[in-house]
């Protein structure tokens, strides 16, 4: 295996070796940033000056941006609550989009490692985080006649949330105690909170409920599911409300709520976590990949109003805003309202990288091929180094030294180059990408909003169009007289649900069917509909899927193809691969005109709902499966593993090594090839 | 809104008289007065704020003599270094610039980064113009420039440029895209 051929990081969590000091004035900048929002101890005040978005920018393609988010990921570790955004799609829902994708971030490992249950989630940890201290507190004021008892349980608590409340900590009192004694101490922790200035429209008791249900309750449990809800700014359930000990009056968010007041409520949520980040670890926030705002000026306004509203109005976080300097420049700031401008900080310019730099990866790529030391010496060769380098300073984007050294690889090992990869080639690799990280397969409003919108207004035969005044109908197509019309719903209220489906009743009714009828795109993350509670609508609901209706449920087959979609078409906006945006909405309209067909069919078959992924009894006996038969073939192609484990799916393999430190993943257009990683090189 | 535009106008009237100051090529130490004399408590709070994101830049070098902090401009005191033999004994000499050419090239070039707000990426076209010597001549100098490592070229991740752009970027033979942008350590 060519050990240069990997040269695009599509996922900040999963970047290999980096360089020592390529780039790292520029890291450094972002961490002296973050430092500032990390002095005192817990709960902290929000810094007196906001701080501006830190805005990273490359002079071209290819000099790391998204690694260099990585690498602040790797050293801000569990200094800070990361989030990774890729881009947002709909000016309208922008919170929206930002709270689900930060809350599904949130659902991410504390240490970008094992996506496994012992490793905690971060939003685990903010929430043992925030309770601990706030106990801490509660503490410290409490009775006087106490005092060194008190004074011990303090630093205890604060020494180590995460030790005290912990799922590994085998030492349960703590937890059992503060289980029986939560539901008389929310208010008093709440009272703590409020003393500290931490005023989230009192809504302070709910919030603790909402992280002690999430902390305190395991992973598919209702009250755990309602926390992640409300967090999402769901409308909740009866039953969620009261699995989380809620007042009806904290279910705030309205089932018939309008887009936009569904926008503000999520963007109050997103500064609710940030509040409470006072009590733990700042956020950081970093928005990559801007440059596919870069044709939408309405998206680029939005950004600018995002960042404002951050700069602003949201304490405890780092924002980071990646781009490339023409795209900025030349589209995006020209776009944005210029007050805007100033919220973001001067430019951090990244580096090309230089001889001795690129001896270094060389070395580290070639050891960790297991490449042989006569390899090894005609890569280093002199003259070659000396011809690509011409001088010591000379500098170059790392992704174009990558395939120089690739090319100089396949010369030295008579392996034919590697070849230019078609756009067939480039969309298999990427889906294959999405299909090796099973955390990246998850409902994503912007990647259905993008195929709905950007990829359908490519086709010729059909028209898109928004829809006026309508609560959960945003957009519609029009081809040949016959009408689709698309609703956004990731949620399970039934009170919403009755809407769409009363709403998809109105707008495609019988005498409208065949040619109008109503979609929804749903991903087997979501809770499934219509739920078993739905009694009193399901006369409505019936008539509704009989018909006007169809919810399509999506197979993880096709979400990885239509998220491996937007990528690609986010990569060639970016110019990281040689293919224009036309080019590639050009064949990817080719690509999805089967799921332009099924849509227009009618009577439409509904879409078989995707076989459950079979449940493994035990990830980490799998994960210890896996990991022997990997360190015993050191490179093994996905098929022939499964092969070995037959009665485990693909989908629980690669949920079980996902982030795994000694296997990587190598994701080609053909198939998906594992690395036993020698320990030197993880 | 109309409030905030004022600010931001200010800003930028703030930002041409500081550069105004530091205009000239020679190095030249500028105490805060001498840089921007104002009464009005607004402007002098946007000047300090200008001249901290200036300094945070790299464009300003602030220097203290006894309680007075005096600022130097960091492109004219490079082209002067740049032209000082390195001492003996030294550390590897740097690859420094030795031609006039390339000097002139590197003191065009900070200034039009500097102008940009410190995007190190400048147009060709840029240089070109504020150079204003033939285009054939600014590419040989820009190549002789990246030969010797005190240069690098880039190309377009928009398309939307004008055609000057376009017309003063830099073709390599069995390259398919042109150079567009130059950046200089």
């Amino acid at each position: 295996m060519n050990p240069f051929a990997d040269d695009i990081v599509t996922e900040p969590r999963r970047v290999g070796y980096s360089v020592a000091n390529l780039n790292r004035q520029a890291l450094d900048r972002l961490l002296e940033a973050f430092a500032s929002l990390e002095r005192g101890v817990p709960p902290r005040r929000p810094a007196a000056t906001s701080l501006k978005a830190q805005l990273v920018i490359s002079p071209d393609r290819g000099y790391g941006k998204s690694h260099l988010l990585g690498r602040l990921f790797k050293e801000l570790d569990d200094r800070a609550t990361l989030i990774y955004l890729r881009p947002f799609q709909d000016p309208d829902r922008y919170w929206q989009s930002v709270l689900l994708a930060s809350v599904q971030e949130l659902e991410r490992p504390d240490h970008a490692g094992l996506e496994t249950p012992e490793n905690p989630s971060q939003l685990e940890i903010l929430a043992h985080g925030v309770l601990a201290h706030l106990l801490a507190n509660y503490f410290q004021h409490g009775d006087p006649q106490n005092r060194e008892e008190n004074e011990a349980r303090v630093a205890h608590l604060r020494q180590d949330p995460l030790a005290v409340f912990g799922p590994n900590n085998q030492d349960r009192a703590w937890a059992d105690w503060l289980r029986d004694k939560f539901v008389s101490l929310h208010s008093d922790l709440a009272l703590e909170a409020r003393r500290n200035h931490l005023e989230l429209d009192g809504k302070e008791e709910a919030w603790l409920k909402v992280f002690f249900a999430y902390a305190h309750n395991p992973p598919s449990s209702l009250p755990r599911k309602a926390a992640l809800r409300w967090l999402r700014a769901e409308t909740i359930e009866h039953e969620d409300v009261q699995a989380l000990n809620l007042h009806s009056s904290d279910n705030d968010a309205n089932p018939e709520a309008s887009h936009s007041t569904q926008n503000a409520l999520c963007c109050t949520r997103l500064r609710g976590l940030c509040q409470w980040a006072s009590y733990y670890r700042p956020f950081v926030f970093c928005f990559d990949q801007t440059e596919f705002y870069a044709a939408n000026p309405s998206l680029i306004k939005t950004l600018g109003r995002m960042v404002e509203g951050l700069f602003s109005d949201f304490p405890h976080q780092l924002t980071v805003v990646t781009a490339n300097q023409n795209n900025w420049l030349q589209d995006i700031l020209p776009a944005m309202e210029t007050p805007h401008h100033d919220r973001f900080s001067p430019p951090i310019n990244l580096q090309g990288i230089n001889r001795g730099q690129a001896m270094d990866l060389l070395r580290h790529r070639l050891e960790e091929a297991e490449s042989s030391a006569d390899i090894a010496t005609s890569m280093a060769d002199a003259t070659w180094i000396e011809s690509t380098f011409p001088a010591r300073s000379t500098t170059m984007g790392v992704r174009e030294f990558l395939v120089k050294a690739s090319r100089r690889y396949c010369e030295i090992t008579s392996t034919p180059p590697v070849p230019d990869l078609s756009l067939e080639e480039l969309f298999a690799n990427i889906q294959n990408e999405f299909r090796s990280k099973p955390s990246q397969q998850r409902y994503s409003q912007d990647a259905i909003i993008w195929f709905i919108q950007e990829l359908a207004a490519h086709w010729q035969d059909v028209e898109v169009r928004p829809i006026a005044e309508n609560r959960y109908f945003q957009t519609f197509w029009e081809s040949n007289g016959r009408r689709r019309y698309f609703a956004i719903e990731g949620g399970s209220h039934h009170k919403r649900w009755h809407g769409i489906a009363s709403s998809s009743l109105c707008l495609c009714p019988p005498a409208a069917l065949p040619k109008s009828r109503c979609c929804i795109f749903r991903t087997p993350d979501l809770e499934a509909i219509p739920r078993t509670s739905w009694n009193a609508m399901r006369s409505a609901w019936d008539q509704a899927v009989a018909g006007a209706l169809l919810i399509w449920n999506l197979s993880t087959d096709e979400i990885i193809e239509l998220y491996a979609a937007r990528e690609l078409h986010a990569g060639a906006l970016s110019r990281d691969i040689d293919y224009s945006a036309k080019e590639v909405l050009d064949f990817l309209g080719v690509s999805f005109a089967p799921w332009k067909e099924r849509l227009f069919e009618f009577p439409v078959v509904p879409p078989p709902d995707p076989t459950p992924p079979s449940i493994s009894p035990n990830v980490l006996a799998l994960r210890k499966d896996v990991e022997m038969i990997v360190e015993r073939h050191r490179f093994l192609a996905l098929g022939d593993l499964l092969r070995q484990l037959p009665q485990s799916s693909e989908q629980n393999v690669l949920g079980a090594i996902e982030g795994h430190p000694r296997i990587r993943i190598y994701p080609g257009p053909r198939f998906i090839l594992l690395q036993w990683r020698h320990p030197a090189s993880t | 809104m109309a409030k905030k535009q004022d600010i931001v106008a200010l800003r930028s009237e703030i930002e041409e008289r500081i550069k105004k100051a530091f205009s000239h090529e020679s190095p030249k130490l500028l105490s805060l007065t001498a840089i921007y004399n104002t009464k009005s408590e607004k402007r002098k709070i946007i000047f300090k704020d200008k001249l901290k994101e200036l300094t945070a830049q790299g464009y300003l070098l602030p220097l203290k003599l006894g309680n007075r902090i005096l600022y130097l401009s960091t492109a004219a005191l490079r082209a002067v270094l740049s032209q000082l033999p390195s001492p003996e004994g030294s550390a590897p000499p740097p690859e420094v610039a030795t031609t006039t050419k390339s000097l002139g090239i590197q003191v065009a070039y900070d200034a039009l980064k500097f102008a940009q707000g410190g995007f190190s990426a400048v147009l060709i076209s840029d240089l070109q113009r504020k150079m204003g010597i033939p285009l054939h001549d600014l590419h040989h100098a820009l190549m002789e420039e990246v030969q010797a490592g005190r240069a690098s070229l880039h190309r377009a991740t928009s398309p939307n440029f004008p055609e000057e752009v376009w017309g003063s970027a830099i073709r390599l033979p069995g390259e398919s895209e042109p150079y567009i942008t130059v950046t200089m350590p």
